[in-house]
């Protein structure tokens, strides 16, 4: 069994899966206490558009599927307060509008769209190792961002208006964890995949929620459990020759009920 | 230390102030009191620059809140309407008042131990110092509304706005906030800008009362002076009907 450590796609999908843990179970306590858990239904289907309209036109699919997860996740903040309304609402748009564009796009490209669903459905063994290292990148520029400006991303969660008013500068900090959220999302599609993506971006940080009224254990045990999940899943895919990202998204659900079973035990 | 002068508003094509003017010294304790409507919380707001007005302007500190909106919103505490703590974020008593010293600290540095005695100091005061390490979100309203006074008191701040902070609490808490207001006006010398309907609830060291109608100045009154009288007509009732809910109004 441990010569498969020896593979170089192994060790590729072995750190892969580390990162999508650390990166995703960061920007996972962000989404849920900002209460905007569909972001990541949403940037992962701006991805797709991307690739979509990337193979329409002959350029490169995986840099339109940045550029466009990029895009949506940068223009959440600025149209959500220009209309007045909840960011939820606007991640709802940008959501249907991304995949009006991903559907018109596959209608008019006649020939093979493996590229653009890969993208959709992941495929955490064929990740490469420039993947790695941008990966890397992006997740280090998550964890300098949370500890240089923690404690103002603390008075956010709290309450935006009140972070405001108290002379935080509230927008870049709220921007910033949206832009920093869809980057994230969007290097580990190749991972988990766009649709299964929303189990390992929602169910480590819940998990955390339950069994912690602290924001750092919140922090620590939703990245445990993300890097649990994505190693566990990858162990089991290899044993029983099971599709990968589904089993990382069925052990961080069970994580969660394993987490509210222990906090009903200890009655919290 | 508060001017302004003939500012206007409107949301949605819908004039909030009109034409409003005021002048608040150093030191006062103004009520603000008017129907639902009337525009006192975006007076507030204005006050300490979260909304930009159309017309007219707004000095505090002799500086424009809005193009100095961080400066000025260090030394201008704000506690908001309906402002109470969501059970899913997870922070404790001192995390939340911490939040208070997070603007005055200013990007790049982390709070000191400074910090953390004008937090203990704050708590002490508000007297939540008990409830520290307690998760915020599943603290009662009253108890709630303490840690917002903390956590303004722990900024140093100059001026406290606070609007119907007594809203959603029973009337044993709605005295004890308002006492401990009272406290922290003498104490602190602050200047307080207080929007309230709670009129029985008035605290007795208010120095002025400004009535807005349909975003206008109605009346600024000295506490002495005003009555069951100007009440009625402020709320377009019935001085007997008034009476039988406010009771024989006179401060």
């Amino acid at each position: 069994m441990w010569e498969i450590l020896s593979y170089n796609y192994f060790q590729n999908a072995l750190m892969g899966s580390i990162l999508a843990g650390v990166g995703l179970g960061i920007v996972g306590v962000w989404v849920v206490l900002l209460r905007i858990p569909f972001v990541g239904v949403a940037i992962s289907h701006a991805a797709f558009a991307g690739s979509v309209i990337g193979l329409l036109f002959g350029v490169n699919p995986i840099i339109m599927a940045i550029v466009f997860s990029l895009l949506a996740s940068i223009l959440i903040g600025p149209i959500a307060e220009k209309s007045g309304l909840e960011a939820n609402v606007i991640i709802g748009i940008i959501f249907s509008l991304v995949l009006g564009v991903a559907f018109l796009g596959l209608g008019l490209i006649s020939g093979p769209k493996t590229e653009a669903f890969n993208l959709i459905w992941g495929s955490i063994l064929t990740l490469s190792r420039s993947n790695i290292y941008i990966n890397a990148g992006v997740t280090f520029l998550v964890i300098v961002f949370l500890i240089v400006f923690g404690k103002e991303i603390k008075a956010v969660f709290y309450n935006r208006e009140v972070a405001m008013s108290s002379g935080i500068p509230e927008k870049f900090i709220f921007y910033s964890l949206l832009f920093l959220s869809g980057f994230v999302i969007c290097l580990n599609l190749n991972t988990i995949g766009g649709i299964l993506i929303f189990g390992l971006l929602i169910n480590p940080p819940s998990a955390a929620r339950i069994l912690t009224h602290n924001l750092s254990k919140m922090y620590f045990l939703s990245i445990l459990f993300g890097i649990t999940s994505c190693l566990c899943g990858l162990l089991f895919s290899y044993l029983f020759a099971v599709p990968a990202g589904a089993t990382i998204i069925i052990i961080s659900s069970l994580i969660f009920i394993i987490s509210l079973v222990l906090r009903g035990r200890n009655g919290r | 230390m508060i001017k302004i002068q003939k500012v206007g508003k409107s949301f949605s094509g819908k004039e909030i102030l009109s034409d409003i003017s005021l002048n608040i010294k150093k030191q006062d304790f103004v009520a603000i009191i008017g129907p639902n409507g009337a525009g006192k919380t975006t007076l507030l707001k204005t006050i300490n620059g979260l909304i930009v007005p159309d017309t007219g302007k707004v000095e505090v500190f002799d500086l424009n809140p809005y193009k100095n909106g961080l400066a000025v919103r260090k030394k201008i505490g704000f506690i908001f309407q309906n402002e109470f703590i969501a059970k899913n974020v997870p922070l404790s008593v001192k995390d939340v008042v911490c939040i208070g010293r997070v603007g005055v600290k200013g990007l790049f540095k982390n709070l000191d131990r400074e910090d953390f005695a004008s937090v203990s100091k704050a708590m002490d005061e508000v007297g939540i110092m008990n409830l520290e390490n307690r998760p915020a979100g599943f603290l009662s309203g009253g108890e709630q509304r303490k840690v917002s006074i903390a956590r303004e008191l722990a900024r140093d701040i100059d001026i406290l706005l606070l609007d119907e902070i007594l809203m959603n609490l029973d009337p044993a808490s709605q005295m004890e906030i308002n006492s401990l207001i009272s406290d922290i006006y003498k104490k602190h010398k602050l200047t307080i800008v207080f929007v309230t309907h709670l009129l029985r609830y008035l605290p007795e060291e208010i120095t002025r009362i400004v009535a807005l109608k349909d975003g206008k100045v109605f009346g600024d009154f000295s506490p002495e002076y005003f009555n069951s009288k100007d009440l009625s007509e402020l709320y377009d009732i019935n001085e007997e009907s008034l009476k039988k809910y406010v009771g024989n109004f006179k401060l």
